[in-house]
């Protein structure tokens, strides 16, 4: 039989054909009469009718059963060809005939009702188990979409009140999940290609730091060195090469800035954080700078009771270094450079002020300080701080560093 | 160097750069040092093994191999002082060179001074590695190993027991960079190595005790990423000058 059509109404040719099996029945059992008790004639009926309703379903087996009757009547019981009853005991005749047949159709009936569902439900799964392994090959969501479009088109073929929800819905999981799982490989390749890019984006920044700041630190050192390279130098020539040092080391920070703010933008500086004392990042930018200060006044004011700060220490040095470097080029020798730095429960402000001209209005930048203040900027950012600039009445230029501060750690006891 | 008697000492500079090999032998050579130079890994091996240096200075970027190889095969056999010069950003590289034993480090750029002191320092420190005086001064500070008494200008200092520790653990190394790593084993020992801030919270309170202005300390220094540093003299001639008065 089709399984595609196990469910399917009984056609007029299943109720003929029934109806020729009683019939035949009748055909047999007539020449049998004389030989046969009418008793065991009427059991053949029975056995027509279950064929039938096995064969054709339930219908044409109601049918077998009254015509069963019919004809026993008509053709076999006396007077023959005449449905008129001359002897009423086979009224129980009929009745028990009719009943068994219609139990025996009722029962054949539902036996193939049930082979017939079983067919199908394996035959669903089957299809189902096909759809999933499709999906499970497909490799895009276009794939999915397709044997999608496919699979609905089916469905909504045999669209028919005997499909559950529950099938659909099983459906529709299978779509879900193979799509969630392409996404989900779509993602890791992008993540890895990702991956890769920063990777080389890292070396190349890398190797350019590198391949810059040798030849860099060969020329301010070879300028140093000369001096002592033969009988002492003229005055003028020890400043020429003193000169050249001084704008090699100075090339070798504006490079340093620039791949270090390109390494920051593109997110491939991770910051080393660690708990300090705020004097420390200062003391160490100090340190740092003093070759740039140490024609001007320095003026640290650092309040003794500074919490700790959570940071990177040698970018923050970067920060303050970038900040007195700057001030150091605005400011006249001999001026004035002051840091200091004041805290509240939720903030840390390190303040550098020149005595320079202060910042022109649309902010200072001639050459450098533009990249370097870039740096500090970004630095900051990393760090969830920010950076202000203004110019004080009483002259000069301010920049103030404003860090977020959080609970620091606990400390051993003993700590003085 | 001016103040060693005896023969000259030998120093080998092992970096592929030729022009920083040429000014560093320059810078070397006027202050009385001879100089050998290797531009390989494989060349430095040579050298080490016929000159016998007294002193390496050694690219952590070479050519053939990583510096830090080079390092590491030396002190399975010799403590001859190493010097490393880094063109490297990252700090984490220095401190692994300290650590493998690297005596103390340049990052690229550096100027003649710094790198005629840093060779000064160990240079002595090779020649008289041990024993020390026991008294030691540095600006108005006098420390007392014997004793156990620190001074600051006559004034008694009183330091808690870690920061003695810390002190005398710097004071052994004088004139070196002295990591993290190292100063937390010394102090707290192995199993505090990554008790960072402690450390940091008591070399502030040293730094409190014995510096004039604890925000800009001209003895303690911080090398950051790294570690400290005590030096007995202002690192920069002139810097004390540029201060303002307390």
């Amino acid at each position: 039989m089709n399984p595609t059509m196990p469910l399917s109404p009984p056609r007029l040719r299943d109720y003929l054909l029934a109806s020729t099996g009683v019939g035949a029945i009748a055909a047999i059992g007539a020449p049998l009469l004389g030989a046969f008790d009418l008793a065991n004639i009427a059991m053949l009926f029975p056995l027509v009718v279950m064929f039938n309703a096995v064969r054709f379903g339930r219908g044409p087996a109601v049918l077998s059963a009254f015509l069963s009757v019919a004809l026993f009547d008509f053709f076999f019981v006396h007077p023959h060809f005449t449905f008129a009853v001359s002897d009423l005991q086979y009224l129980l005749t009929f009745s028990v005939l009719l009943a068994v047949a219609l139990t025996t159709a009722e029962l054949a009936a539902r036996l193939r009702h049930q082979r017939d569902m079983a067919a199908h439900g394996e035959h669903q799964a089957q299809r189902l188990y096909q759809t999933a392994r499709a999906l499970s090959a497909a490799a895009s969501t276009q794939q999915i979409d397709e044997i999608r479009r496919r699979t609905l088109a089916t469905l909504m073929d045999e669209a028919d009140d005997a499909r559950p929800d529950t099938l659909r819905d099983t459906y529709f999981t299978l779509f879900a999940t193979a799509n969630e799982r392409v996404r989900y490989l779509a993602d890791a390749e992008r993540s890895r290609v990702e991956a890769e890019a920063e990777r080389l984006r890292s070396a190349v920044l890398a190797t350019l730091s590198h391949d810059l700041r040798t030849p860099l630190t060969a020329l301010a050192g070879l300028a140093e060195s000369l001096p002592l390279a033969g009988p002492p130098l003229p005055a003028r020539q020890a400043k020429i090469a003193d000169a050249i040092r001084t704008e090699a080391l100075r090339t070798h920070a504006l490079a340093r800035d620039l791949l270090d703010l390109a390494r920051l933008q593109s997110g491939s500086i991770t910051l080393r954080r660690a708990w300090l004392p705020v004097e420390e990042v200062v003391g160490a930018a100090l340190q740092a700078s003093a070759g740039q200060l140490s024609g001007h006044r320095l003026d640290v004011g650092l309040p003794e009771d500074l919490p700790m700060v959570e940071l990177d220490p040698v970018l923050m040095e970067r920060v303050l270094c970038n900040l007195l470097d700057n001030a150091a080029r605005h400011t006249p020798a001999g001026g004035l450079i002051a840091l200091s730095a004041s805290a509240t429960s939720t903030e840390l402000k390190l303040v550098i002020s020149d005595s320079g001209p202060g910042l022109p209005p649309e902010g200072r930048s001639p050459s450098g300080a533009g990249l370097g203040l870039s740096l500090v900027r970004s630095i900051l950012a990393a760090h969830g701080g920010t950076l202000s600039a203004d110019s004080p009445a009483d002259g000069g230029a301010r920049f103030t560093v404003h860090l977020p501060l959080t609970p620091a750690p606990t400390l051993p006891e003993d700590c003085s | 160097m001016n103040e060693t008697r005896g023969p000259a000492p030998m120093i080998l500079v092992i970096d592929d750069e030729p022009g920083i090999r040429h000014f560093v032998r320059t810078a070397l050579e006027s202050s009385g040092c001879m100089v050998a130079e290797a531009a390989t890994a494989e060349r430095a091996r040579i050298e080490m093994a016929s000159r016998k240096p007294d002193l390496l200075i050694l690219d952590l970027g070479l050519p053939d191999d990583d510096g830090l190889n080079i390092l590491q095969a030396l002190r399975v056999w010799s403590g001859t002082p190493v010097l490393v010069l880094s063109a490297r950003a990252d700090e984490q590289d220095k401190v692994a060179a300290l650590d493998a034993g690297a005596d103390d480090y340049l990052t690229k750029p550096f100027g003649i001074p710094e790198l005629l002191a840093r060779v000064r320092a160990l240079l002595r420190r090779a020649i008289r590695p041990t024993d020390g005086p026991a008294i030691i001064r540095f600006g108005d500070i006098e420390v007392d190993l014997a004793e156990r008494c620190v001074t600051r200008a006559g004034e008694p200092v009183h330091l808690t027991p870690i920061e003695f520790k810390l002190l005398t653990h710097l004071i052994a190394h004088i004139g070196k960079v002295v990591t993290h790593r190292q100063l937390l084993t010394a102090v707290w020992g192995p199993n505090h190595v990554e008790h960072h801030h402690y450390l940091r919270v008591y070399m502030g309170g040293l730094r409190r005790k014995l510096e004039h202005n604890p925000g800009y300390p001209v003895h303690i220094l911080t090398e950051s990423g790294v570690g400290y540093r005590l030096v007995s003299q202002a690192p920069h001639t002139g810097l004390s000058d540029a201060r303002t008065p307390e």
